[in-house]
């Protein structure tokens, strides 16, 4: 008895964190078919009463979405390549050449995880003035490649120590150098950990906020998440629309989510191993 | 041998090594120090700097908005922790329970707040907070309760409203930490629990929590720094008001930054960020050091 009523508590609690995960998210899908006077006052929960999918015409028309995803989108695979490659080859010299300077180099680049954003915004802000960098993409995806190396450094060093030694030496022993050694033995078996990268550097890339509302003030070279935030305070009055926008924006991240939620797991859980 | 591997290849190693290198360097070890060094300064970004000594840090702490700033926060970091470690242990314990069914199902919808937008978060809650139409105060009305309430427009209200999205979009992320954590635990040690006959209780309290320790710490330095460093949501759902009743350290930095075009003072106050995180994640590591001999 005290069992199933252990169980049922259980449960409710559980379907009660979902609701409050899921709720605010499907009343904001319901509203974005919605017009004022439904969400206000006559329906503000239930199902449109018409499908009112012009609002997503209206936001497509007066919101620069597209621009804003095409530069969301830019930003977000020439940081996804840049990360790849230089922490890839980065990680693999700190991996095998373990002697006082790499792993110096290892440890400072490991600690950059920890330091707030805030600690290099400033002199960012002025290098990029001073080169020049301020009326391009530039200036947010050179930051952010060199904030995502820590967690690629992390992620992909211990893949790199699991892989065994013998094949390199082999490969050396036949003549090869060590170009042809990384990019033909060693980079095929990194599939993993790289497709985890992607993902974990596309979401956070996609949504990227702090920096990128202090470097890009140009509409045009604006990305989503600052997009957006115009669209909504020019349109504060017209919820549906704004919610059209919002469901849009979201909508490839959720993508992403469908298809690799347990490659998602297991990048996010990388992050705590640290330590 | 795989000595000479390396030896021989040592130009290969410095073009693989350095773009990385020279990239941190620039963008995040040399600005780290200029930080510092700028936050001695008054200057405005053009201009050659004036050396100042300590005024910034003095202007700092004498402001108006400090105490205000430094107590939000606290609390701030507080909630983050109190919400996102204290339900991410709960759920990452039950969800990793052999017993519960549809778990990946659960941990899935959890974790769907974490990849939204937090322009799409604070608009979707500053409407669910709406004094007039917001959902909940619609709700309240539905149910019956005439209790509508200004959620951002109030001291105290506005500081959790906000501090409650933030923790209630990131749960999951924790929650996803921990999971990984406990489900690192092996499992020898429930099997012996269970053939002892210990309750659920028992075995998070004697085994799940202390073995999982180590990885709640690091969401535990998670939470309290990313408190302290918070922006994007206090930005966009009060930008510091009404008043500064919701000010806190990043705003003030952001306000000299680009409002006052004081890059000497905006430095002093990052630096200070700087100093509570690394400090506070000096501290817990220092704290709970004797817990790790005791279960390693």
């Amino acid at each position: 008895m005290g069992k199933k009523f252990g169980k049922i508590i259980l449960y409710t609690i559980l379907v009660a964190y979902a609701v409050l995960s899921l709720y605010p998210l499907i009343w904001m899908f319901l509203y974005s078919f919605k017009d004022n006077n439904e969400i206000f006052i006559t329906n503000p929960f239930g199902l449109p009463r018409v499908w009112r999918f012009e609002n997503y015409t209206d936001a497509l028309t007066q919101f620069d979405v597209l621009i804003y995803f095409r530069n969301s989108m830019l930003v977000a695979v020439a940081t996804i390549l840049l990360v790849e490659l230089f922490s890839l080859l980065f990680c693999y010299v700190v991996a095998r050449v373990q002697n006082r300077l790499t792993r110096g180099l290892h440890f400072l680049v490991s600690s950059g995880m920890f330091i707030p954003i805030q600690a290099v915004m400033i002199p960012l802000v002025i290098i990029v003035r001073r080169f020049g960098f301020t009326n391009s993409l530039w200036s947010v995806i050179v930051p952010y490649t060199a904030l995502g190396l820590p967690f690629a450094c992390m992620l992909f060093y211990g893949f790199y120590l699991g892989i065994p030694i013998d094949l390199e030496e082999s490969a050396f022993m036949d003549g090869a150098n060590l170009g042809t050694i990384y990019f033909r033995i060693i980079l095929p078996q990194m599939k993993s950990p790289v497709v985890v990268l992607v993902i974990y550097q596309f979401m956070s890339c996609w949504n990227e906020f702090n920096l990128a509302l202090i470097m890009l003030t140009k509409n045009r070279l604006k990305t989503l998440p600052l997009g957006l935030v115009n669209f909504w305070t020019a349109y504060q009055a017209q919820w549906g629309q704004v919610g059209a926008a919002m469901i849009m924006s979201s909508i490839p991240v959720m993508i992403v989510y469908l298809f690799f939620s347990n490659q998602i797991a297991d990048a996010m859980s990388v992050s705590g191993m640290k330590n | 041998m795989n000595a000479t591997l390396f030896r021989k290849n040592k130009g290969w190693l410095i073009l693989f090594a350095a773009p990385a290198a020279v990239l941190f360097g620039i963008v995040i070890v040399i600005p780290l120090f200029q930080t510092f060094y700028y936050s001695f300064f008054e200057w405005n970004g053009i201009r050659t700097e004036a050396f100042r000594g300590l005024d910034n840090y003095r202007k700092m702490f004498t402001s108006r908005e400090i105490n205000t700033s430094l107590i939000n926060s606290i609390v701030y970091a507080v909630f983050l922790v109190v919400y996102q470690v204290g339900l991410g242990t709960a759920f990452a314990f039950i969800l990793t329970q052999a017993r519960v069914k549809g778990r990946l199902i659960f941990r899935n919808l959890y974790f769907i707040p974490v990849l939204l937008s937090v322009s799409v978060v604070a608009q979707l809650w500053i409407w669910i907070y709406n004094g007039e139409y917001g959902l909940i105060n619609q709700l309240m009305k539905a149910l019956g309760i005439n209790w509508s309430q200004n959620w951002l427009n109030q001291k105290w209200t506005s500081l959790l409203a906000v501090a409650f999205v933030e923790a209630w979009k990131g749960m999951g992320y924790i929650m996803l930490i921990i999971y990984a954590g406990v489900r690192n635990i092996p499992e020898v040690y429930n099997e012996a629990a269970a053939i002892d006959g210990a309750s659920a209780l028992q075995k998070f309290r004697h085994i799940t929590l202390p073995l999982a320790a180590p990885t709640i710490r690091v969401t535990v330095v998670m939470c309290l720094t990313n408190g302290f460093r918070a922006f994007d949501t206090t930005y966009l759902m009060t930008g510091g008001g009404p008043g500064i009743f919701t000010y806190n350290l990043t705003i003030m930095m952001y306000e000299a930054m680009m409002r006052k075009v004081d890059y000497g003072y905006g430095s002093a106050i990052a630096a200070f960020i700087v100093v509570i995180c690394v400090g506070l994640m000096y501290a817990i590591n220092r704290a709970t050091q004797r817990y790790d001999r005791i279960y390693e």
